[in-house]
Order: structure tokens, then sequence, then C-alpha cells
């Protein structure tokens, strides 16, 4: 749990906010994001991210230990989540900022989450001419529109994709509003769902 | 609540009894957390001793951090 003798309840509300700007140290910042990467999505982590950590002055036994810590926490929330316990009447007790961070500000809020890697550092690009932001994910190099204004139901996917075929995918964006990427995506999908099928 | 059957402090015996007076001792309270593992007492001692483990290799700062990192993390995605 948390460690006032460790950080006062203004350092705990800014790491637990926004550990990239918290007054964290590089290595430190660089323990979190691989104890981060390690929860969302523990089968991206590449070598490449353990030698970042060398190269923050971590040993082989350090960088173990972190995943260790980290691998630990998973355990114990996982299980506790799936028991549906509650949090501890303690929690009340701690400073509100710091109950804002953990609670609300969550530094990942889900809108801040790359859909595909799940990184956490995407960026905010575009805005497209209705108003909806575009992100770049450095991570994984992807890009798309965070919030999609419309959300198509698998049949009118079906329905429009039956296009697919016979017009070009300009007159769709005409006829129906979706894009050539949107439209060609589908495509992909479907094809994928075809494939598992016939297996 | 939780979604399970917990054993309440007055009715611990043995292990279990020994966790939960361990920490009215070191805390005041059972944390409802070791409260949803009373069914299992042994698992959470083994899990009391890894955590304890792994800690002990760890500066303090560090371990907080990562535990923080993951614990965020995991809000995130429910």
């Amino acid at each position: 749990m948390l460690r006032k003798q460790i950080f006062d309840a203004d350092q705990l509300a800014a790491v637990a906010s926004d550990y990239h700007n918290a007054g964290l140290s590089e290595q430190e910042v660089a323990v979190m994001e691989f104890a981060e990467k390690l929860t969302l999505h523990a089968h991206a982590i590449q070598k490449d991210d353990v030698q970042k950590l060398r190269e923050h002055g971590l040993t082989d036994e350090e960088i173990l230990d972190v995943a260790l810590a980290a691998a630990v926490r998973n355990f114990w929330s996982k299980v506790q989540d799936a028991m549906g316990t509650e949090t501890d009447m303690k929690y009340l007790d701690l400073e509100p900022q710091v109950r804002k961070a953990l609670q609300k500000g969550r530094p990942f809020a889900q809108e801040e989450i790359c859909p595909f890697c799940f990184g956490t550092h995407i960026i905010k690009k575009i805005r497209t001419e209705d108003g909806r932001e575009e992100y770049y994910c450095p991570a994984c190099h992807k890009g798309g529109v965070l919030k999609p204004k419309n959300r198509y139901s698998e049949s009118q996917k079906s329905q429009i994709l039956e296009h697919y075929d016979r017009y070009k995918p300009e007159k769709i964006k005409e006829t129906f509003g979706v894009s050539p990427a949107t439209l060609a995506r589908w495509e992909k999908a479907k094809g994928k769902k075809n494939k598992r099928k016939m297996k | 609540m939780v979604f399970i059957r917990t054993v309440p402090p007055e009715e611990a015996e043995g292990l279990l009894k020994e966790i939960y007076d361990g920490e009215l001792k070191a805390q005041g309270y059972v944390a409802s957390g070791t409260r949803t593992l009373s069914l299992r007492p042994e698992a959470f001692a083994a899990w009391e001793n890894l955590i304890k483990t792994i800690r002990s290799k760890m500066r303090l700062r560090r371990y907080e951090l990562v535990t923080l990192a993951a614990a965020s993390a995991l809000h995130c995605t429910y």
C-alpha cells in the first residue's frame, strides 16, 4: 500500500496521476513504464525494453526484481477484483488529492491508451474536420481516430461491405460516409473471421 | 461486499487467527483483502512470504513505485 514515509501527499498524488511529470528520476520513470507494460501487455515486451532498463543502470537481478514485484501486485489485484473486495476504510483517511489521483485521475484514462499496443504515450495529433481527435502511437507506430463519432453495428458493417466488391471506395464514402481506410479494415477483419470459421 | 464467504475475526482459528492478530497488532484492523483470502490462510501466508522475499531485495521506494505503476495500469483496464 501507500507509504507515507516515502512520499508526502502531494508527491503521491502527482505520481499516481502522471508519473511522467512527477519529478521522478528518469530511471524511476523507466522502471514504472516497464511495470506498466508488464501489467497491460506482458507479451509485447521485447529485448529492447529490458535493454532500456540496463541502460538506466539496473542490473539483471534488479530487472528481475521489478518484474517480480509488478507481477506479484498483478496476482493480488486480480484475486481481489475477482472476489469483489472493497477498498479498506483506511483509504478514506487519505488526503483528498491523493484519493482523487488514485481514483479518478488515473494516469491512463481510457482514451489515452493506444488501442493496439495499450501503450500510454500516444500523442494527440490532429483534429479532423468534424472535431474528432486523431492520435499517433510512437510505440507501435499506429494511429487513427480516437473517439469514432459513429459506431457501426456488425449488421450495418456487413450491409455496407456488400458493396465493397462492386463499387469504388470513394463511391461508398459518398453514399455511406465510411472512409476507404475504415472500409479496408472491416474487409480485413471479415477475411480473418471467415478463415477462422473454415478451420 | 465480497462475493464469497469469509471468516469473521471472532471465528478465526489456527493460522488464520495468527494472520488476523498480526494485522490487528500492526495496523489496528484486518485489511479487507486479507479477509477475502480467509478461507485459504495457507495461500495468504505463502503469498505474504513471497512478497516479503521480493521486497527484501529491493529499495522500498522502487518497490512502491512498481506497485503503484502495476496497480494503476490494472485499474484502467477495468
